[in-house]
């Protein structure tokens, strides 16, 4: 059965999920500098009673490699994220590999959580080598032997789009994503290197213009709707 | 209707307005469906069929054809987005049965099932759902052929896996053959926009005639009656 009513609830519902994946684009756009970030995507979906559906999806493709030089940068050539702890204990997982020292010398990511399971960088050294299967060397004076410190590891998740993304560029496993794997002989490590995030700036520009011809053409129906309404209404004139 | 003595009024014509109006409403709800899923993937046009005797029976004289042309397809470069090039639909499992659907955007749940985006398994042509025996570790790795023939690469032993077809049919059920599946594309819907507001125009005239029908018809009923009341 046919109401006006109905049709005007369908076009405010199109209009707020158009507006909805406006905030999610945006999202994209102002994380285009930040490093390691992956792309979400906002998909809307049709369900069988006509109403729109919306599900959040991150897109893992690998971001474009920058050369930064500095020692402690490093990116993943591949699948994987580096499992980090937070000061409270907390594991999670990033692709960020900006790392720095903190003052307890330890390898840290930039907002203090420790990589791996700890390790120690001595405050003086000539050289720091980082293979690419994570494994961190130091050379502590010049002809020195080389000095293994740790290893940094790198981890896989069956279904990364399962993981939960908290703050500061980090995620979180779920029931959907799965338990971590550690992955053992991989040449995945690029030192001095950074990873860029992979939103495709131009595809963004392209969704807002989508979504802004929906929501306005949305907006007219209901003002056209409302023609009716007032000529229904006043039916006697 | 027998007013007074030898004056008939035709009481129908005030019904046949009404009928109208809600039959162009109904018409603008299709109208309406269709300009909001303009932009929604494997949405397919629904074209408004009218039968005769619309006069009599009004909105149920009013009936829905889907439009099975090919949309626009649109590169996404992501390997689990899959259209079809050709009519068909892709089957998924419901706990209501299986259903049809042309939104190929899939993913991969931990278990190495492909879903749908509402987590329904997507079925292959042997009727079970596609499964991943090891889920790969990047989705580039997963190719689809021109037949629907899903591939996932096994980077460690250097070789390609099959791991089933899509399933592919009709919208009777029937298994369509030529078939063309295209990898990292996904399709919008086959509405075009300014079509649709071209047809909104005749169904607002359309509904303010018969609203102008229904008040000169009011109009002379109440004369009428005045006048009768008065003598």
């Amino acid at each position: 059965m046919t109401t006006l009513q109905g049709i005007i609830s369908r076009s405010v519902d199109n209009a707020n999920k158009q507006f909805e994946t406006l905030g999610y684009v945006t999202t994209n756009v102002s994380n285009y500098n930040t490093v390691g970030y992956k792309a979400q995507r906002f998909e809307n979906y049709l369900m069988e009673n006509g109403r729109l559906e919306g599900t959040l999806r991150t897109d893992y493709q690998n971001g474009v490699f920058f050369a930064t030089k500095k020692p402690l940068d490093v990116a993943i050539d591949g699948a994987g994220f580096f499992p980090v702890i937070r000061k409270d204990g907390l594991v999670s997982y990033t692709r960020d590999g900006s790392f720095t020292v903190n003052s307890e010398g330890y390898l840290v990511t930039n907002d203090n959580c420790i990589v791996g399971d700890g390790i120690k960088i001595p405050p003086q050294y000539d050289k720091l080598k980082i293979a690419s299967n994570g494994t961190v060397t130091v050379i502590s004076a010049r002809d020195a032997e080389p000095e293994v410190l740790g290893k940094i590891p790198v981890v896989i998740f069956n279904n990364p789009e399962g993981l939960k993304s908290i703050e500061g560029n980090k995620l979180i496993a779920t029931n959907d994503s799965g338990n971590p794997t550690l992955v053992k002989d991989h040449e995945r490590i690029k030192q001095g290197n950074l990873e860029r995030s992979n939103v495709n700036i131009f595809g963004c520009v392209d969704e807002v213009l989508r979504l802004n011809a929906s929501l306005i053409s949305s907006v007219r129906l209901v003002k056209i709707v409302d023609e009716f309404y007032r000529q229904s209404i006043n039916l006697r004139q | 209707m027998r007013l007074f003595g030898g004056i008939y009024f035709n009481e129908n014509g005030l019904s046949n307005s009404v009928r109208a109006m809600h039959l162009q409403t109904a018409m603008l709800d299709n109208i309406n469906c269709n300009i909001t899923n303009f932009g929604k993937v494997g949405y397919q046009r629904k074209a408004p069929v009218l039968s005769s005797f619309a006069e009599l029976i009004g909105v149920h004289a009013l009936s829905e054809v889907a439009d099975e042309s090919v949309g626009r397809l649109r590169q996404s470069r992501k390997p689990l987005d899959i259209a079809l090039a050709t009519e068909g639909y892709f089957q998924y499992m419901t706990p209501n049965g299986i259903k049809l659907t042309r939104d190929g955007r899939f993913k991969i749940d931990k278990n190495g099932y492909l879903l749908t985006l509402d987590n329904f398994k997507v079925l292959s042509a042997t009727g079970q759902p596609i499964k991943f025996d090891k889920v790969p570790e990047k989705l580039e790795d997963i190719k689809v052929d021109k037949d629907g023939t899903l591939t996932a690469f096994d980077s460690k032993e250097k070789k390609f896996n099959n791991v089933g077809q899509l399933s592919v049919v009709s919208s009777d059920g029937s298994i369509t053959k030529d078939i063309n599946v295209k990898q990292g594309f996904t399709e919008d819907s086959n509405v075009t926009m300014h079509t649709e507001f071209f047809n909104l125009v005749p169904v607002r005239r359309n509904f303010e005639a018969n609203r102008q029908l229904y008040i000169i018809q009011n109009d002379e009923l109440s004369k009428t009656i005045q006048e009768l009341g008065r003598a």
